[in-house]
């Protein structure tokens, strides 16, 4: 060790001049929001303010007419989500390259039950392909697995030109119209609107894309039929958030944003509908109100291969 | 108010620094040095200038999630920066491997420090850099988190949030290599 302890021992120590700008820095930056505050309540007030009003009038004209989705809302969710992707200043992936993704997340339930347990909490790493064909994980023992990923799009695919809601959404229809849903027993096979929705929140949700992506998605997002606004929706990390929400036939999923930046914090999912006779399940039972997903993102970042922090 | 704070230990600072955010500066005064020369023996003074001030922005903004029960910010702080180290791994390599082909370090060195005479690495040093160069990131970074800053092996899983039981794997495996070039005269 003494060796390695010496290596470069005479390296120079950080000089005056540095220290202070990096001191700068942080203080700065903790004098920054003090200034803030106000105005930045202020803004957080109106918008949840605004989406309070339209959700009323949608849940109004959604009881008269199911099909009808609260446009307004989700829409106004939509379009602000849209604009402060723009304001992204997240590191831009390129081809080759992973997003490691640590999340805070309601494990699976113990003894084979059904949903996760929503009492307890575990961190989990993911690394996603930036081509969004690839996923992986790490095994207890260390070793990397490396799998396939759903819907298998990436930055490149949905980035090609032009690069709007419409066709964001057609490459992603596309792609699901190739594959089989196998389900189990009674259930029933999630609606095109539902796999859509799916679908959009697994790539928001996991994969590295460019700000005019992720904004084509939120504004996509808010035209799919049955999409909805929730608000104050707790993430894993307890933090809460306005969520674009989605009631399929059977769950209800959340994909929760940051009521004021509209950054991506975690996602929710809940089974709104109980099953019998579930051969795949213990027991066979899946009741209704069994937490499906509980996720917070603590983290996410480009690295160079699949393992990398 | 210097005086008073003196005394609190980092996670004290931390939970203070909620409602009061300018003394989280007491954490930048307590490390920062420690953290660039780190930081710097790695890939230079330059690259280290900014990790430090990254390193502390990155702590402070996530000052809320800090656990108290630790109640030194040290492995923390430094494992923030090596993961900032990381983004530079390839020009890390790439340095280390240049000075164990010609034994000259050109890690980049501030202007001022030019006339510093640039002895020769030995052969020995020479090869420990090739040795560094070819370790895996995981393994050189509990490396040198041991060997250089001290940092305990659970400190170590603390800094990067792996099991300690990986911290004594990758270090023996990193020992061995550093032992295979160097000989086996430290028996550590």
């Amino acid at each position: 060790m003494k060796a390695i302890k010496d290596f470069r021992r005479d390296t120079p120590p950080m000089t005056a001049a540095a220290g202070n700008a990096a001191r700068g820095r942080l203080l700065a930056a903790a004098l920054e929001p003090e200034r803030r505050r106000a105005p930045r309540l202020g803004w957080r007030l109106a918008v949840a303010a605004a989406l309070a009003v339209t959700v009323g009038t949608g849940v109004v004209v959604a009881r008269d007419q199911p099909r009808t989705t609260p446009v307004a809302s989700v829409s106004e969710l939509g379009e602000r989500a849209a604009r402060a992707a723009y304001d992204d200043r997240g590191q831009v992936p390129s081809a080759g390259q992973w997003l490691y993704i640590r999340e805070l997340q309601a494990p699976q339930s113990a003894d084979g039950g059904y949903g996760v347990d929503v009492s307890r909490r575990v961190v989990w790493e993911q690394w996603t392909s930036v081509d969004g064909k690839q996923v992986a994980a790490l095994y207890p023992d260390g070793r990397l697995l490396v799998q396939g990923n759903h819907p298998g799009l990436g930055a490149a695919d949905l980035g090609r030109a032009p690069v709007t809601p419409e066709s964001v959404l057609a490459m992603i229809r596309q792609k699901l119209e190739g594959m089989e849903w196998v389900v189990d027993g009674p259930q029933t096979p999630p609606s095109a609107e539902e796999q859509l929705f799916q679908a959009v929140y697994q790539l928001m949700g996991t994969q590295a894309l460019p700000p005019e992506v992720r904004a084509a998605l939120f504004r996509g997002l808010a035209t799919i039929p049955g999409v909805r606004v929730a608000t104050e929706v707790a993430d894993a990390d307890g933090r809460r958030g306005v969520a674009f929400s989605y009631t399929g036939e059977s769950a209800r999923y959340d994909l929760i944003l940051d009521p004021v930046d509209y950054r991506f914090l975690g996602t929710s999912g809940v089974q709104t509908k109980g099953y019998t006779g579930v051969a795949d399940v213990k027991g066979g039972t899946i009741a209704a109100g069994t937490p499906l997903t509980l996720t917070a993102r603590l983290e996410a970042r480009i690295v160079d291969g699949p393992g990398q922090r | 108010m210097t005086v008073e704070t003196a005394e609190l230990d980092d996670a004290e600072l931390i939970r203070r620094s909620a409602d009061d955010p300018e003394q989280f500066a007491l954490l930048f005064d307590r490390y920062a040095r420690q953290i660039h020369l780190y930081a710097a023996r790695r890939i230079g003074t330059q690259a280290a200038d900014d990790i430090v001030a990254e390193t502390f922005l990155a702590a402070f903004r996530r000052r809320g999630s800090y656990d108290p029960s630790y109640r030194l910010a040290r492995p923390w702080l430094y494992g923030i920066a090596t993961t900032l180290v990381a983004r530079h791994r390839r020009q890390e390599e790439r340095m280390l491997r240049a000075l164990a082909r010609t034994g000259v370090d050109p890690l980049p060195e501030p202007v001022a420090d030019v006339v510093v005479d640039r002895v020769a690495a030995g052969d020995r040093e020479r090869e420990l850099a090739g040795a560094l160069a070819s370790l895996s990131r995981g393994d050189r970074d509990v490396l040198l988190l041991v060997a250089w800053e001290e940092l305990s092996y659970e400190e170590v899983a603390q800094a990067l949030g792996i099991p300690v039981g990986t911290v004594r794997s990758r270090l023996h495996r990193a020992r061995r290599k550093a032992r295979a070039v160097l000989g086996d005269e430290e028996p550590e």
